[in-house]
């Protein structure tokens, strides 16, 4: 059995202004469900005409709607506590981590650790730029253009170079392909959950042929 | 039968139709959704009565890979399928329902070919092992919160031999919309360096994780 360990860095605060968007994350979360207006103001409680007004940008959720909304979009997207999903993901064999809006690593997951050839410890607060050269911290850089600490991305991926800072012995530029989702830890942030692959060059090309670029980012509104 | 019936995969539409709809559980009226046609068109294709036309094969194939841009993706099965990572959902009876990106790149098929396989067909008999392992722990029952395994599987490339593999796996039960369990399974290709140092970390093969 494993100890559960906390993993977030409390201690870590977000400097940059990431107000959500509430139009786009309520029509994401609507949408996700299938949901109909009036179908999602019968699960909040609310009536049609409000979520048809969040929808609109003209009244934002109340705070309680507001936590309400993370921790649906978490219960649909994950289906366990967020303390038991931490622990899965500290041992997910897959290269998986949490980012927060200042590319601060919050989580990794063991293929990530491996992929890194760095421990947990040596991660958890690093920032994306000192660890990855090149194309990742652009692929960063452009999700923060697109509003995705604001909520306004569904997904998005990527088609990029790998390359990191500090480069071991012999190791060389590979080619990745990544899927990055916004996630509701916390009960007011939106963090970055982003996985990734190596793939060959070939696989990669034909990746970019598929994103139209880079980065395909598909946005809720 | 008529091959305009048929994709070019050589299955009937007929039954790519209805194998998307009940992989992904979806009642007929909510594909007619998707679709914007009716019920009633989506019942005579699955019965055969009648074939979509080629604009309509167009959509369907739009739905059922979602490598198609054009497709709102957002559900969390639509999220594993597109995923770079290697991710098989599984049912209980060993049917691979839903494979990610990643793990059709490194078999080499393509979306309309691992549906219906079975995990032994894909990962070979060791993977079936495993199952009944998990089966047995009450995994499908949802009493477990996840399984880290590290051992060999075949991976078993389009038209090759199989080829043995060292595999560092996590294993999830997800309740589907059905009410079912389904089996998450994770896997990553390690090292014999790494797959030492994990054998250690779980005390042998294989370690249930519970946070509770």
């Amino acid at each position: 059995m494993l100890q559960y360990c906390e993993v977030m860095s409390t201690d870590v605060q977000s400097t940059r202004d990431t107000r959500i968007h509430w139009p786009s994350l309520v029509r994401h979360y609507r949408v996700s469900k299938g949901f109909k207006q009036a179908a999602l103001a019968d699960e909040l409680g609310v009536t049609q005409t409000m979520v048809s007004r969040w929808e609109a940008g003209l009244a934002d959720p109340s705070a309680r709607i507001q936590a309400k909304l993370f921790d649906r979009f978490w219960e649909t997207n994950y289906a366990v506590s967020r303390d038991t999903w931490r622990i899965q993901l500290r041992r997910h064999p897959a290269v998986v981590a949490v980012f927060d809006p200042e590319g601060r690593f919050l989580a990794v997951s063991r293929g990530t650790e491996r992929l890194i050839g760095r421990p947990e410890s040596a991660l958890i607060g690093e920032s994306v730029m000192s660890v990855f050269s090149g194309d990742l911290a652009m692929v960063f850089e452009d999700l923060c253009r697109a509003g995705f600490f604001e909520g306004r991305v569904v997904f998005a991926e990527s088609a990029a170079q790998l390359q990191l800072a500090e480069p071991g012995e012999g190791a060389r530029p590979v080619h990745s392909h990544g899927l990055y989702r916004p996630v509701f830890m916390s009960e007011q942030d939106i963090y970055l959950l982003a996985s990734l692959a190596v793939i060959s060059r070939d696989a990669c090309t034909a990746l970019r042929a598929r994103l139209g670029g880079m980065t395909m980012i598909r946005k809720a509104l | 039968m008529n091959t305009r019936h048929l994709h070019a995969s050589g299955q009937p539409w007929s039954t790519i139709i209805r194998r998307y709809r009940l992989t992904h559980n979806l009642k007929q009226t909510s594909l007619a959704d998707d679709l914007n046609v009716t019920q009633a068109m989506v019942s005579r294709w699955e019965s055969g009565a009648a074939c979509p036309g080629p604009s309509m094969q167009k959509r369907i194939l739009a739905l059922i890979n979602p490598q198609s841009n054009a497709v709102p993706m957002t559900g969390w099965r639509d999220m594993q399928a597109r995923s770079p990572e290697m991710v098989a959902i599984i049912a209980q009876d060993g049917r691979v329902e839903t494979v990610s990106e990643g793990l059709l790149r490194e078999t080499g098929l393509d979306r309309l070919q691992f549906e219906g396989l079975r995990v032994s067909d894909l990962f070979g008999h060791e993977a079936e092992a495993l199952r009944l392992h998990l089966a047995g722990m009450g995994f499908f029952e949802g009493q477990i919160e996840a399984v880290e395994t590290t051992g060999q599987m075949d991976f078993r490339p389009q038209g090759q031999e199989p080829v043995k593999q060292r595999i560092h796996a996590l294993h999830i039960p997800r309740r589907d919309l059905d009410g079912t369990y389904k089996w998450i399974a994770n896997a990553a290709v390690v090292s014999e360096g790494e797959q030492q140092i994990l054998l250690s970390e779980l005390a042998g093969h294989c370690r249930i994780i519970q946070s509770i």
